[in-house]
């Protein structure tokens, strides 16, 4: 396990805590447990990569902490209240205040304008829009130009850089990117990740990273190994 | 491989994955075509698209049930009119001489169709013939020429002497025998035989209609004259002889001056009775005798004339009803190609992942193509033994409801191919639009945008606030696939408008078919009627002898078992310059009389100068009982009201003898009569005003007291209704029974049968538009899985996002309900019009079905909503379908 803070302050602020979570699949013939009394700590703005093989339960961990499924058992604590059993109200406006996504698939809304997807969260939220934070993100992610257009219209690239936005612009504490640079090449997967680690440093937010690339696991302040719905040091 | 696939659905790269793995597996084996039949058969068995069966069978079924209904009530007309008499004027009790006379004239006339003489008739049987029971036989006369039944005798000669007779030579075959034969054919219902000689054969090739339905024998007039020394009396036919215009469009005038030429032809004095009669000179004596026997002689075929005008609006209402039949027949075209092309986009993505794997254009044609003709191959057949069932069932209790008869529904080739092929093109044209739309997408953009993301449109507006992020994202929805919401849109406009029309159409019935009270009023007071000819007076003096007097009336003590027995009387008068007049109105107690009718009557009789008005009780009203009550309560009428006296009067009838309660009774029993609703005021809303008298001012106005209505309430007994009749259409010239009973019991069927096709027909159409609104629905919620998924991942509360559904959905039905509304106008404008000739308003039938229609769309979104939401966010954001 590697320990390091990106923004190089010490921090000890704990924002998530995973206390022995339990989870199982049941498809009415197979069970299958995907979670099996995992543990985890993160603090506030630490970079925290998740490697595993396919299958191992990255993404259920990473829909855990984003509050899109409920454990079996066990507890997640997030910023000192657990969202277990939470009501699904209580759950969405967690999500649209705290959680910015980033997935695998982009999950781009197709009726939407570029512009209009980065500021749906907020719009969801009901809270004003901060139109120079909002332009100093676009111009980050160096989509000026598309604002008005459709995602259909756009390169594979250019839509997880705008999923990254998205992710960013209701100022969430945590991100959570599930497999970010999974459906890019090399080069643009690189270009995300240094667009979505610049962001989270400058905004000061915390990441999880769900990856199979080991040299982007390289970028965190923390690499875990989740093998068999367990947590395992990573021997990188 | 099967086992494998059900894995396909997880992701785009174990679906290649095993797809491919496949192909290795087969090895040189392997085509392409096997596993297009495994993914066929798979993607039938895994989307388990019945209701895309059950769609396309429920469409046949009703395209093919209302083409069988309709050509089943148009039928009805269809065997009317060739069943009836065609010609157009019958001449009757004609001498040798006026024969003559006659045809020289019809010889002479250029458009006659055809003429000739009736026939005097007795029934044989003619055994072995399987196709008639029995036959006429018929009186030839040689000499006159016979072009209405142009006969060939091709074989033989023409009866002259008694016992000849000229047979069909379709007959003659049957029979076996040939000219020079003896025969002998059984007289029908008789013990007797007809022993004759056959002398000659005839072809039947050109009969008329009127004749074609049975077969003649023709003999000579001594064979008639030797019959009835015999005894047999041959059946004589009241014509004698007939004529018919040339064929083409019927013209009554036409028709009329045949008749008026042919009574001036039998007599030449005719044309200046009729001038004298339309001056308004009453031709009496003799004359007036020879005048009114001449028309009854020479008259108009008035059933053809009846039956031409009833086709006529039959036609018009026929139309009508083929815009409906056409409005439903679009609308179950929608649900079909609704059902296809959403079963298509929902597998959107799908298609795309196989043609990214490599499934060309071609093959995956060929895969809808087959998909949709097992679909069609079930939900055809099994919509054709539906639409059978149901016409059994129901279609045939409709139709013989609304006819009367048993003629069942018709079963017509061509109604199969119809229905079927009218699907089949449906199902081509939803899918060959698909498969258009499929070409068109990338695969990559089907991957990644299943439902389409394409917006040509400059974005002009943002979604920037949260109040209107809803409304903002249900527009972007309908906007994106605008082709798929329009057809929700007129599919849901084609049902509404259908709902509306049959509702409408229903209530409007209900007042023109009498509500459940007025049946059980009518039959309940009176079963049987005795209605004498109510004619028009010139002249009050006039006696009319149609009308029932009390001398005929006394023959009542006769018949035992009447309950009870009311008279009353109903005729009309003309006032001066020949303009009809106002109706007057009495009873065995009542008479109402008018101004001008009271102003003749003073003029003719001075002794009503004399009459005490108090006693003699002659008053003046308008038949409406507000304005009575308002009179009887002292308080100003409203119009045409004498105030003075006869207020004094009505005050006086209400404190003496009751007789305005007895008044009101009977005009609400003549309003019965006539059909009228009770419970709707219009009954009471005449144009004209009315004195009353009672029957002792009658009797000294004219004598005696004549009635034309008679209603008699009966003891159960089954001869009591015949033995009324025989007294009183023995005794009053023109009388008419009617059985009340069965009266009711007919409008009542002919109710019930409306009823049941409006049922029918709003249940079909509801289930049509709320099942393509379901299924609209469904393929949104599918297609938009993932879409739905990123919204709420995104903080999108379940509420927001249903809100967002419902919304979406209900604009549609709005828009829907605002076109249905203009349309429905229009037709039940004109739908009204031509079935009843008046149209009102009836505002509250389109707030109800308004308010119906949300509450039912928004209970059939809450439901598909409610089973659809049973996936997780996670599952909707892997998964497509």
């Amino acid at each position: 396990m590697i320990r390091k803070n990106i923004s190089g302050k010490e921090s000890n602020k704990l924002l998530i805590e995973i206390k022995n979570a339990y989870k199982t699949y049941d498809n009415g013939e197979v069970k299958n447990q995907v979670l099996k009394n995992l543990s985890l700590q993160i603090e506030q703005g630490e970079f925290i990569a998740i490697l595993g093989p396919s299958g191992s339960g990255k993404s259920t961990l990473l829909n855990m902490i984003g509050g899109l499924d409920q454990l079996d058992s066990g507890e997640i604590i997030i910023d000192g209240n657990s969202i277990q059993k939470e009501k699904d109200d209580k759950l969405s406006q967690y999500r649209r205040k705290k959680i910015g996504f980033i997935f695998q698939a982009f999950n781009l809304i197709p009726v939407l304008s570029v512009y209009e997807n980065i500021v749906m969260p907020t719009v969801l939220d009901g809270s004003e829009i901060d139109e120079d934070y909002i332009k100093d993100i676009i111009e980050q992610i160096g989509m000026t130009e598309f604002c008005n257009q459709f995602p259909s219209k756009l390169s594979g690239g250019q839509q997880q850089r705008v999923a990254i936005a998205r992710a960013l612009a209701n100022k969430p504490k945590i991100v959570l990117a599930d497999e970010p640079t999974g459906n890019l090449d090399t080069k643009t997967g690189n270009d995300v990740m240094k667009l979505l680690r610049d962001g989270i440093k400058k905004y000061g937010q915390t990441l999880i990273l769900i990856t199979h690339n080991e040299e982007i696991a390289k970028m965190a302040d923390r690499v875990v190994c989740l093998k068999n719905g367990v947590l395992e040091n990573w021997e990188g | 491989m099967i086992i494998r696939l059900k894995y396909v659905r997880i992701n785009v790269y174990s679906f290649c994955f095993y797809i491919t793995g496949d192909l290795m597996l087969y090895k040189g084996r392997m085509t392409f075509v096997k596993i297009k039949k495994r993914v066929i058969v798979k993607y039938i068995w895994r989307n388990q698209n019945k209701y895309i069966s059950i769609g396309i069978a429920l469409s046949v079924m009703m395209i093919f049930s209302l083409i069988q209904i309709g050509e089943s009530i148009s039928l009805q007309y269809r065997t009317m009119l060739t069943t009836s008499y065609s010609y157009d004027v019958a001449l009757k009790n004609l001498s040798e001489s006026e024969e003559k006379k006659v045809v020289t004239y019809l010889e002479n006339q250029k458009d006659m169709e055809n003429y000739g003489y009736e026939r005097d008739i007795l029934w044989v049987d003619i055994p072995k013939h399987k196709e008639y029971e029995y036959s006429f036989l018929s009186v030839y006369k040689e000499g006159h020429s016979f072009p209405a039944w142009s006969i060939d005798i091709t074989e033989g000669k023409t009866p002259k002497k008694a016992y000849e007779i000229v047979l069909d030579q379709e007959v003659a075959q049957v029979l076996g025998v040939s000219v020079g034969d003896c025969i002998k054919l059984p007289i029908h219902e008789s013990q007797k035989l007809l022993e004759c000689t056959v002398v000659g054969m005839y072809a039947s090739a050109d009969l008329p209609d009127e004749m074609s339905d049975c077969t003649w024998i023709l003999v000579s007039n001594l064979t008639k004259d030797a019959l009835e020394k015999d005894g047999i009396k041959l059946e004589m036919n009241t014509t004698a002889m007939t004529a018919t215009i040339a064929k083409g469009d019927y013209v009554e005038e036409k028709v009329e001056k045949l008749a008026s030429e042919l009574r001036t032809v039998l007599n030449p004095h005719y044309d200046d009775w009729l001038q004298k009669e339309v001056q308004g000179q009453k031709v009496t004596g003799n004359e007036g005798k020879q005048y009114e026997d001449l028309q009854e002689r020479v008259c108009v075929n008035l059933q053809k004339k009846d039956i031409i005008e009833n086709a006529k609006i039959g036609h018009e209402q026929f139309l009508w009803i083929a815009v409906l039949a056409l409005v439903v027949a679009i609308s179950m075209i929608l649900l079909i190609y609704n059902n296809i092309s959403l079963m298509t986009k929902k597998r959107m993505r799908e298609y795309s992942i196989l043609r990214c794997i490599g499934m060309d254009h071609k093959y995956l044609r060929k895969l809808l193509w087959i998909e949709i003709g097992c679909y069609a191959g079930i939900g055809i057949p099994f919509g054709i033994i539906l639409g059978n069932v149901l016409n059994a069932i129901v279609a045939k209790r409709i139709i013989s409801y609304i006819s009367g008869n048993d003629i069942g529904v018709i079963q017509s080739s061509y109604s199969y191919f119809i229905a079927i092929g009218i699907s089949i093109v449906a199902i081509v044209i939803a899918n060959l639009q698909m498969l258009f739309k499929i070409k068109d997408m990338t695969p990559i953009e089907g991957m990644n945008y299943p439902e389409g993301s394409f917006f040509k449109k400059k974005v002009t507006k943002r979604a920037t606030k949260r109040k209107k992020l809803i409304n903002f994202l249900v527009k972007r929805n309908i906007e994106r696939n605008f082709g798929k919401s329009m057809i929700v849109v007129v599919s849901l406009t084609c049902c509404m408008t259908l709902l509306l029309v049959i509702v409408y159409f229903g209530t409007a019935m209900r007042n023109f078919l009498m509500s459940e009270d007025c049946y059980k009023q009518k039959i309940s007071d009176f079963e049987t009627y005795i209605e004498a000819e109510s004619v028009a007076y010139n002249n009050p003096e006039a006696k009319n002898s149609e009308y029932v007097y009390p001398e005929n009336i006394e023959k009542d003590v006769e018949i035992s078992g009447i309950r009870q027995c009311y008279r009353f009387n109903d005729f009309s008068y003309t006032v001066e310059d020949g303009k009809k007049g106002d109706y007057i109105k009495w009873s065995g107690n009542i008479v109402l009389f008018d101004d001008a009718m009271l102003q003749k009557l003073k003029e003719d009789y001075a002794e009503l100068q004399q009459l005490d008005l108090s006693k003699e009780i002659l008053i003046y009203v308008s038949l409406d009982d507000y304005q009575l009550k308002n009179l009887k309560n002292g308080k100003q009428a409203e119009n045409n009201c004498y105030i003075d006296k006869k207020q004094e009067v009505i005050l006086n009838i209400a404190a003496v003898d009751n007789y305005e309660d007895e008044f009101l009774e009977k005009i609400k029993l003549s309003a019965r009569l006539k059909g009228l609703n009770l419970k709707d005021k219009k009954w009471a809303q005449s144009q004209n005003s009315y004195f009353i008298a009672n029957e002792k001012l009658i009797k000294r106005l004219y004598g005696t007291v004549g009635y034309n209505h008679i209603l008699f309430s009966t003891i159960k007994d089954k001869n009591i209704k015949q033995r009324i009749k025989d007294i009183y259409v023995k005794n009053v010239n023109g009388a008419v029974f009617n059985n009340y009973k069965l009266g009711s019991e007919e409008d009542q069927r002919l109710l019930k049968g409306v009823i049941c096709l409006l049922v029918y027909l709003v249940v079909s159409m509801s289930l049509a538009g709320f099942s393509n609104m379901s299924n609209t629905m469904k393929a949104n919620l599918m297609t938009r899985r993932r879409e739905n998924g990123i919204m709420r991942a995104l903080g999108m509360t379940q509420k927001m996002e249903k809100r967002m559904i419902i919304k979406e959905n209900l604009r549609l039905v709005t828009y829907a309900l605002i076109a249905s509304f203009i349309l429905g106008f229009i037709i039940n404008t004109v739908i009204i019009l031509v079935f009843m000739g008046e149209f009102t308003f009836y505002w509250y039938v389109y707030i109800v079905l308004a308010i119906l229609f949300f509450v039912m769309s928004t209970c059939v979104l809450e439901l598909t909503l409610q089973r659809q939401y049973q996936h997780s966010i996670i599952e909707n954001l892997i998964r497509d379908e």
